[in-house]
This record gives structure tokens, C-alpha cells and sequence, in this order.
């Protein structure tokens, strides 16, 4: 067992391991202990997430499993942000779930789901990012539909699982296609392979391969033209698990598409850079565009996310550590934003009508004002509006792209920006400047200490990003 | 200057004393209205007097004093620099007086609000003084857009009826004018590290960068686009009136003072430094703009019904003889400009505070609704005739200097432009006068005695405070006065006085309500109920009270002292001018001496 350990590096995923077996550990604790004693997964979930944050700084890089995994800076920091985002998560779900027992299970499916993330950022091997990519996925979408008594609830997961399914399915056959080509399904193979033989021409083969894997992985981000399922799975899901897939399966899916897409254009397949161009303008301005005409908070907040992936595609245009720094960077921050306004809305949320319109916060602020001041700096952070750390993230990604030579995306970038100001201000303005409504079925919020403290840190983090943004290095450590 | 003064952080001192202040409402009953806006202008007070003692201690040599250099963000090079010279002491001495003017102007406006009101009138504060202050181009920026915020829940929380539309319309039209500039900005640090191996946004160092013809015609240009939507020039003002017209009096005072300034100030700083060469070719058209602007402004200031709007276009005006003046780019032209942003700022910001006075006694903003008000309320009729003819730029009142300054510096340069920016001053004085005459003077017309019905904040919040204070008699004393005559819908009757003197009198109290203006002087003079403060409050009621005219003495002041003995403000403002003119000069007529145009070996 020891010599195992030690041939097969297995330590380079300590992170990993920890938070599975805090996830098993919090099922067996349900399943031994009684329903009336009214367990806290989240506190043993937090515990054990906050232990693998911390593994992140001693445990060691490189290859492990025998070349399965490769951990390297870049995912290392990548985990990190998603374990920190997590954390957060932890702290909402009492507010969503009450002492229903229930929350054994999410805190669990979200570990699982977890480390689902880790094997896809770390991955090299294709058949681990498979492994990675439905063990993230899988958890997602039973804690889609957790609130089993809601019926948007069950559509969103039957959504989620069948187009998912769909989606897993081009990912493995594309990954067919790669193996029948290149006899292998390692990646660092892939790019050994094409050096070897330099006379080698990459067939249709290997780019029907390349492009069905790609698709699979914008499927997960939400990227226009595959962003269908977002709109329903995250207005259905229950809020705190919303919060989560913003960002978890973003990271993840990023991550791999950093490792692929160099194959690509490694290879002489660079045709392939001018569509990455026009699928981050088009899911920008697409997903800004609907987000202007939506009546729900979750929908609206589900359209922006969608634009936000776009921004976050530009950091493709950019080689080198800059883009890669500016991407993480702006995927923490939009974590932050968007779980202090899950957060918010698990909040707000009425227990028995969970789709929340614009108009139904009217006048937030005269009801609880604390609440609708931190709900607001969220939504100044994704509107990228200095001091808030949105900003940074904004202008690091921007001044990346530009130093790259592509000065017209960042253009359409700004541009587009303006459009988000005009739906995330009005939401503040509502919040804000009016009355509230007589039919606003807001009285009493189970404002719970858990997510009061999350709302704070995220506040937190996103005044400190934007002031000080070089605080963030500590997390990515690129 | 001794050493021991240039240890202190004199300038970070003035940026973050508002924010204590916002700390401190924060911290204290910010529901008590006293309270809060007493802290507030006991904060924007201190931060003036810091203002007044950088007067004494700041050498004036052109050259940014009391410079303040930390690291701030290692990884992109962004260094937390502030300085200051003529140039920018003059503006933030101008932001701290209006800040206090318009927190005692507006003292019991906003009721249970005041507390918001405050901290977010503070933290415009500060932001804007940072603007004026910021060396670093992205610490320049971060001050430029955070500032917004707070003036965009100045205008969407206190505004009137279309605010939402005003307030998003102000921020989306400078939002898009500054993220442009913001690519400008990272492009501009981009080519320094080409050049230079370092990534610097500081001022001094991006001057330095060689661009070539292209990329900085499109970087000025994004510069251009951010100020001029600031200043705002024309065709990018619309914003502008609809912003004055919804903004609470406190926000039009500050937008047309200070905000308004920073377009100008930013292309004083940082565009004519960064792109000499391109924007002298620029120079003429821009010229032009400002002319057009300086008799646009002023056509539609003629038409206008609303005395708010009115002033807002007026400055549509005034703002294109200060563009006017800098675009001309002579020592006399872009003195004058200068000046003339304080005397704008002096004048319109009391224009403005003077039409929120008015409105607050009259419940009207509109003229023909007006008139006669030099029958009822004579002070304050003067001070606004006082205000008008320094808006006009009567001989020997501020708006004066800067304007001929401005007139001289034009006129070396273009002699058609400057005929036409002519007309302007004229047509200033028809439109400015003709309001003044129907308003100010004319028969006494019922807006100018009796407010008429409709929504009056005054009367919401004095019903507020009775039934907060539950005496049921006073209520209705309240009500039935409100009703009879709907006078008494000032905020004063419904303060404290209702509250802990009337009950005992309630009979009295009824039927002096009754009887409109004699009511007053009964109830002031005849119940030993009121303390003193109280008489002043009410006995004033018609006329300006002594808080309101605390508040508007140090602008007649400024308005006399500019106007007289303009000196000690031009000395302030020379040096650092003829060094950004002598700057300029030298770079453009490098660039004419050489055959081609340079920054070739700077393109990438």
C-alpha cells in the first residue's frame, strides 16, 4: 500500500482526498445517527473544505497515478478558488434546507461534485477528465432537483440530466475519435505525438474529435450556442445550489479547455481562433441581450452568467500566464458576487413560491437594509464597477486581451458591459428607490447566522479584491 | 516648505476624512436626521479646513507638491500617487466649499433619510476629490467610476418623478464614455511595457511612451469621448438636463459644481499631456464644438419653462466658454478656462441651490407659475438677481475674469469662433435676465405666495413627523391648515415644534394655522413654547432663513472676491498651466520639425 502510495505520487491529489472523505464521512454520520438530532453536515463539510484549502499549500505538484493526473500550479489554484467558492456555499444551505435532513445529502452530492472538479482541472488523461466531468455532473443534477415538492425543481434536473447526458455523450465520442487517431488518450501523448512526427498532418478525424470534446466542455460553461439548459436548471434549482454550479462546473470546465485547445492549435488547427473570437462575442451579447428583458432575479442572474462566461472565453485569446492569471482571477471574483446574490436570494426567497421577479424586492432596503446594501455591491461587482473586485477582474481580462492584439473584442466587451449596467442597476434601483409592494411577499427572512456570515465574507472579498487585488495571489498562485 | 509638514499625507488626509465621516454616521442613530447631517458637515468642514491649510503650506511652482508614492497593485504596476497643484487645489477647494454648502443647504430635507443622504454625499465627496488628486492613471479611473455610484443613488433615491429614468441615463452615458477610456488606459500601460520592460500606469511615466499616429489618435479619442460626455460638450449633453432637472437640489449642486469640472480637469491633466500631437489637430474642430455648444446651450436655455432646467442648459453654455478657453490652448485662453470652472462652480452651484430654495417655499419650479417673488421673499430675490448677473459675467464679478480671459485667449486664435462664443454672452444675459423678470419681479402671481397642491415632499414628511409623534391634535390643526391654505407644507411646521409645543395651545395653534401669514409671526412671537432656534426657522419661513444664508454667504463672498481682486486665484492657477502648455509646445513642435511622424519603431 505504502509503495503504492509512493509510486503513484497519490499525495499531489491530497485536497481531493480529503473532501471525499468528508463527504463520506457526512453520509455515514446520516445514516447513523437519528433525524431528530438534527445533524449539521455543513459544519463537518466546512471543516473538512477548510482542511483541504489548507492541504493545497503543503501538498506537492507533478504527475500522479501514473501520469492520470498532473497537478501543477494552475490547478492547484484553480481547485483553490472552487474549495473557497464551496465554503461559502456550506453556509447558505441552512438557510435553504431548514433542519431538513435533506441537507446531509446536498452537503455530500456537493463534495462528490467537488471532487469531480479536481479530477477534471487535474486530469490528463481523458478518460479521468470523463471520470472528473460526471462526477461533477451527477451530483449536480440530483441537488438540481433537491426540492422534490417543487415541480420546476424536478423539470430543471430531468433538463439538466438529459441535455447533460447528451453533452457527456459528444464528449466521449469525440474522445473515440481522438483515441482511433492517435492511438492514445493521454494528452501529453497527444502533443508528443504531433512533435514526433512533424510531417504528421492532423486529419478530419482528429478535429471532429478536438471540436466534440470542445463542445462538450462550452456546454458546461454555458457558452452560446449551447447555454439552452442554464435558464431553466438554474431559475428551478433551489438557490444555494445554483450559487455553486455558477461557478463549479465553470472552473472545471475552463480548466480543460485550457489543456485542449492548445492541442489544437499546436497542430496548425489556429482556423479554430477565430471561432473562439466570435463564440465569446456572441455569448456575450447574447446572453446580455436576454438578460435585459427577464422579470425573474434567477433567470436574469442565469443570462448574466451566460455573459460572463463570454467575457471569461476572451481569456483564450491571450497565451501565456497573463491570461491564465486574468481568468482565474475573474472566475474567483464572479464566484464571490454570485454567492453573496444566491445567497441574497436564497434569503429573500418565499419558502413556498421559490421564482422571484424584480418587483416582488421593491423597496428591499426599507424592509431589511443591511440585505439590500450587500445584495447591491454584489450586483456592482458583476457589473464591474470599481472599488468592487468585478472591476478588477473586468480590466485584468481586458488589458490582457488588448496586450494580445485584439482590440475590437475588447471593444464589444465594453460595450456589452454597458448593457449588464442598465439590468443590474435597475435591480439595485428597485431594491433601492421603491416602495415596497403590497403583494411582495416578503416579511420575515429566516436570515440565518450561516448565510449572514457568508453575505459578509463575500462583501468582504469582493471590497478586498477590488481594492487590493494582489491579495488574490494568495489563492492563485500562478 | 518645512519637512516635517511634507511627512504628513496631507492628500490621503483629504481623500479619506469623508469616508471617516460616512463611517461615523454609519456608526451613529443615522435615523436621528440632526444627527447624521450634523456629522456630515462637521466632516466636509474639517476636510475644507484641511483645504484652506494646503493653501498656506503648498509651494506654488507648477510642479505637483506634496507627492504621495506607495506601491499599491506589484503585479500590473499601478501605484497609489497623488499630487497636487494650483490646478487641482483650486477644484478641491471648490468640492469641499460646495460639499458643506450643500449638506447646510439641504439640513432638514430628507427627514429619517438624512443619514443615507449624508454618507452618500460624503463619499461623492471623496471620490471626487480623488479624482482631482490621482497621478496614477487606474487609481485616476477607479476614482472617476467609483464616484458614480454614489451620485447615482443621490439622484435615484432624493430625485423627482422621472429619477430612475435620469439617474440611469446619467450613468449609462458616462459609463460608456469611461470604459472606452479604460481600453485607452490599459493600451497605453501595454505599450509602456513594450517600450520600457515595466508595466506603469503612472502619469509621468505614459507620457513618455511613443505611439504611433494610429493607435494614438484611437486612444485620444477614447479620452475625448470620457471627458467630453463629462463636460458635457455638445452633441454628448443630453444627459445632462434630465439629470439637473430629477437630482434633489444637494445633487444638482454638486453635479453642476464639481462633476462637471472633472471633464475638464481630466482633459487639463491627462489628455492634452498624453496625446499633444494628435489633440493639436484636433484643436480647431474642438473649437468649434464648443462653440456651438456655448450658443446651443444658450438657444435652448431661452426656451426652457422649468428655472432647473434652465440653469442645467445654462451650463451647457458656460461649460463650452471653459472648453472653449482650453482648446484654444493659450496661456490667457486656458487660464481663463480655469478659472472660469471655479466661478461656474461658485455661480451655478448657487443658482441652483437658490432654484432649490425657491422651490422649497413655492412647490413650483416652473417660471410662468412664478413671479413677484421680490415682494415676498426680497433677500432672497437679491441674492438670486446677485447670482444671476455673476452667471452673466457682470464687470467686476467672477464670471467676468474668466470670461474675458477666455475672450482674449480665443480670439488670438480664431476671431470668427470668438464673434460667435460672443453671441453667447448675450444671449446668456437675455435668457438669464428674462428669467429674472419674470420670476423675480412682475405682480405677485399665485406660485410666488401660494404653493399649490400636488406632490410636495415637505408636506409628506411633516404628516410623517406628526404621526410619529402621535398628538392627534397636532395632526389635525396640520391637516386643516393644509387644506385650507396649503401653506404651512414646509417640513418646519412639522418638526418638533407641533411635536412638544403645540398641544398645550391647540386652539391657538388651529387658528393661527388658519390665518396663513400672520399665523406666523402669532405663533413665533406669542407662544414661549418655541426656543429661538424654532422662531428663526419659522419667522423665516418666506424669506431665507439664517442657515440658508450661512450657506450662501461664502459663494457671495467668492463671487466679490474673484470679481475684485482675481489675482491670488490666476497665481494660483499660472504655473501649473504654463508648465502643461510649455510641455505641450515642446512636443509639437518636435513632432513639426520631423519629416515623418515619429513612433514608428513604437508600433508593434
Amino acid at each position: 500500500m505504502n509503495v503504492w502510495f509512493q509510486a503513484s505520487n497519490a499525495f499531489v491529489t491530497l485536497p481531493e482526498m480529503i473532501v471525499a472523505l468528508t463527504a463520506i464521512t457526512i453520509l455515514l454520520a446520516a445514516a447513523f445517527t437519528k433525524e431528530s438530532d438534527s445533524p449539521r453536515p455543513e459544519a463537518l463539510a466546512i471543516a473538512g473544505l477548510v482542511l483541504a484549502f489548507l492541504s493545497t499549500f503543503y501538498a506537492p505538484v507533478g504527475p500522479g497515478f501514473f501520469g492520470q493526473v498532473f497537478v501543477d500550479s494552475l490547478s492547484r489554484s484553480a481547485f483553490s478558488i472552487v474549495l473557497l467558492g464551496a465554503i461559502l456555499v456550506m453556509g447558505i444551505l441552512p438557510t435553504q434546507f431548514g433542519k431538513d435532513t435533506i441537507r446531509c445529502e446536498a452537503s455530500a452530492l456537493i463534495l462528490f461534485s467537488l471532487c469531480g472538479v479536481g479530477l477534471m482541472v487535474s486530469g490528463q488523461h481523458l478518460m479521468t477528465l470523463f471520470l472528473g466531468l460526471e462526477l461533477l455532473s451527477i451530483p449536480l443534477y440530483i441537488l438540481a432537483g433537491l426540492r422534490t415538492s417543487d415541480q420546476k425543481s424536478r423539470e430543471s434536473a430531468l433538463k439538466y440530466f438529459i441535455l447533460g447526458a447528451f453533452a457527456s455523450a459528444l464528449i466521449l465520442f469525440g474522445m473515440a475519435l481522438l483515441l482511433a487517431e492517435t492511438g492514445s488518450l493521454s494528452i501529453a501523448n497527444f502533443f508528443d505525438y504531433f512533435k514526433a512526427n512533424s510531417t504528421f498532418h492532423p486529419t478530419q478525424i482528429f478535429y471532429a474529435g478536438w471540436i466534440l470534446v470542445s463542445i462538450g466542455m462550452l456546454f458546461k460553461i454555458g457558452a452560446v450556442p449551447f447555454h439552452m439548459w442554464v435558464l431553466d436548471v438554474y431559475q428551478g434549482a433551489p438557490s444555494s445550489v445554483t450559487a455553486f454550479m455558477t461557478f463549479a462546473p465553470k472552473v472545471a470546465a475552463f480548466l480543460v479547455l485550457l489543456k485542449i485547445w492548445p492541442i489544437g492549435w499546436e497542430t496548425g488547427f489556429t482556423n479554430s481562433i477565430p471561432l473562439v473570437y466570435f463564440l465569446s462575442m456572441l455569448t456575450m451579447t447574447a446572453g446580455n441581450f436576454m438578460a435585459l428583458v427577464q422579470r425573474n432575479v434567477k433567470r436574469m442572474l442565469a443570462y448574466s452568467s451566460i455573459a460572463h462566461a463570454g467575457y471569461m472565453l476572451m481569456a483564450f485569446l491571450v497565451t501565456g500566464r497573463e491570461g491564465r492569471y486574468a481568468l482565474l482571477f475573474y472566475l474567483g471574483v464572479y464566484a464571490l458576487a454570485n454567492i453573496g446574490a444566491f445567497a441574497a436570494i436564497t434569503i429573500v426567497s418565499p419558502k413556498k413560491d421559490p421564482d422571484l421577479s424584480i418587483v416582488s424586492l421593491s423597496g428591499l432596503v426599507k424592509i431589511h437594509a443591511p440585505l439590500a446594501v450587500a445584495f447591491s455591491i454584489c450586483l456592482f461587482s458583476l457589473t464591474g464597477l470599481p472599488p468592487f473586485g468585478g472591476f478588477m477582474a473586468k480590466f485584468f481580462l481586458l488589458k490582457a486581451v488588448i496586450n494580445s492584439g485584439n482590440g475590437a473584442i475588447a471593444v464589444v466587451a465594453i460595450l456589452n458591459s454597458l448593457l449588464a449596467a442598465y439590468y443590474y442597476l435597475r435591480l439595485v434601483l428597485v431594491m433601492t428607490a421603491k416602495e415596497p409592494t403590497a403583494n411582495s411577499s416578503m416579511g420575515q427572512f429566516p436570515l440565518g447566522l450561516g448565510s449572514r456570515i457568508v453575505l459578509a465574507l463575500a462583501i468582504l472579498g469582493v471590497i478586498v479584491s477590488g481594492l487590493t487585488p494582489d491579495i488574490f495571489s494568495l489563492v492563485i498562485r500562478l | 516648505m518645512d519637512s516635517s509638514l511634507s511627512a504628513i499625507p496631507w492628500l490621503s488626509a483629504l481623500i479619506f476624512l469623508p469616508l471617516v465621516g460616512v463611517l461615523a454616521v454609519l456608526l451613529s442613530d443615522h435615523r436621528n436626521p440632526r444627527a447624521s447631517q450634523a456629522i456630515g458637515i462637521v466632516f466636509s468642514s474639517a476636510t475644507l479646513l484641511l483645504c484652506i491649510a494646503l493653501f498656506k503650506i503648498f509651494p506654488n511652482t507648477g510642479e505637483m507638491a506634496l507627492k504621495e508614492a506607495h506601491s499599491w497593485i506589484p503585479s500590473i504596476g499601478a501605484k497609489y500617487l497623488l499630487g497636487i497643484d494650483g490646478i487641482s487645489l483650486i477644484l478641491v477647494a471648490l468640492t469641499a466649499l460646495l460639499t458643506v454648502i450643500s449638506l447646510l443647504g439641504s439640513w432638514d430635507e430628507f427627514g429619517e433619510r438624512s443619514g443615507i443622504f449624508v454618507m452618500l454625499m460624503l463619499s461623492l465627496e471623496s471620490g471626487v476629490i480623488g479624482v482631482f488628486l490621482a497621478l496614477d492613471l487606474l487609481l485616476f479611473y477607479i476614482f472617476w467610476e467609483a464616484m458614480l455610484i454614489p451620485m447615482y443613488f443621490l439622484i435615484g433615491l432624493f430625485g423627482g418623478p422621472k429619477r430612475f429614468y435620469a439617474t440611469t441615463k446619467f450613468v449609462l452615458f458616462t459609463l460608456f464614455g469611461s470604459l472606452l477610456m479604460l481600453l485607452a488606459i490599459a493600451a497605453l500601460a501595454n505599450f509602456h511595457q513594450q517600450q520600457f520592460g515595466t508595466l506603469s500606469f503612472a502619469l509621468a511615466d505614459l507620457m513618455k511612451v511613443d505611439l504611433s499616429p494610429e493607435i494614438a489618435n484611437i486612444c485620444c479619442f477614447a479620452f475625448l469621448l470620457a471627458f467630453a460626455i463629462k463636460v458635457p460638450m455638445w452633441p454628448l449633453h443630453t444627459w445632462l438636463p434630465d439629470a439637473h432637472t430629477e437630482a434633489p437640489t444637494a445633487g444638482s449642486v454638486m453635479l453642476a459644481g464639481v462633476l462637471l469640472k472633472m471633464g475638464t480637469y481630466g482633459m487639463l491633466r491627462f489628455m492634452f499631456p498624453l496625446f499633444p500631437i494628435v489633440i493639436s489637430t484636433y484643436l480647431p474642430w474642438l473649437m468649434g464644438f464648443s462653440v456651438v455648444a456655448i450658443v446651443y446651450g444658450a438657444l435652448t436655455a431661452l426656451a426652457q419653462e422649468d428655472i432647473k432646467r434652465l440653469i442645467a442648459c445654462s451650463s451647457v453654455s458656460h461649460m463650452g466658454f471653459i472648453t472653449l478657453g482650453l482648446f484654444s490652448f493659450t496661456a490667457e485662453g486656458s487660464l481663463g478656462g480655469t478659472i472660469q470652472m471655479l466661478n461656474h462652480g461658485i455661480s451655478t452651484g448657487a443658482l441652483f441651490l437658490m432654484a432649490g430654495m425657491i422651490y422649497h417655499r413655492t412647490n413650483t419650479r416652473i417660471i410662468k407659475d412664478l413671479g413677484g417673488l421680490a415682494k415676498s421673499m426680497p433677500i432672497l430675490s437679491t441674492i438670486f438677481v446677485f447670482f444671476c448677473f455673476s452667471s452673466i459675467g457682470l464687470p467686476g464679478l467672477n464670471g467676468f475674469v474668466g470670461e474675458f480671459l477666455i475672450m482674449v485667449g480665443a480670439f488670438s486664435v480664431s476671431k470668427v469662433l470668438t464673434a460667435v462664443a460672443t453671441l453667447g454672452i448675450v444671449l446668456g444675459a437675455v435668457y438669464l435676465l428674462w428669467m429674472v423678470e419674470r420670476v423675480i419681479f412682475g405682480p405677485l402671481k399665485a406660485g410666488g405666495t401660494t404653493p399649490r397642491h400636488g406632490v410636495n415632499p415637505g408636506n409628506v414628511n411633516a404628516n410623517a413627523n406628526v404621526n410619529v409623534n402621535g398628538h392627534e391634535h397636532g395632526q389635525a390643526d396640520f391637516s386643516h391648515a393644509d387644506l385650507g391654505h396649503a401653506d404651512h407644507g414646509h417640513a418646519d411646521l412639522g418638526h418638533a415644534d407641533l411635536g412638544h409645543a403645540d398641544l398645550g395651545h391647540a386652539d391657538h395653534g388651529h387658528a393661527d394655522l388658519g390665518h396663513a401669514d400672520l399665523g406666523h409671526a402669532d405663533l413665533g412671537h406669542g407662544s414661549d413654547h418655541y426656543s429661538g432656534s424654532d422662531v428663526v426657522t419659522r419667522t423665516a419661513d418666506r424669506d431665507l432663513n439664517f442657515r440658508e444664508f450661512v450657506a450662501l454667504l461664502p459663494l457671495i463672498v467668492g463671487v466679490l472676491y474673484i470679481g475684485l481682486h482675481p489675482a491670488p486665484v490666476l497665481d494660483l492657477a499660472r504655473p501649473p498651466l504654463k508648465k502643461i502648455i510649455a510641455e505641450y509646445n515642446l512636443k509639437v513642435n518636435q513632432n513639426k520639425s520631423l519629416p515623418q511622424p515619429n513612433g514608428e519603431e513604437g508600433r508593434k
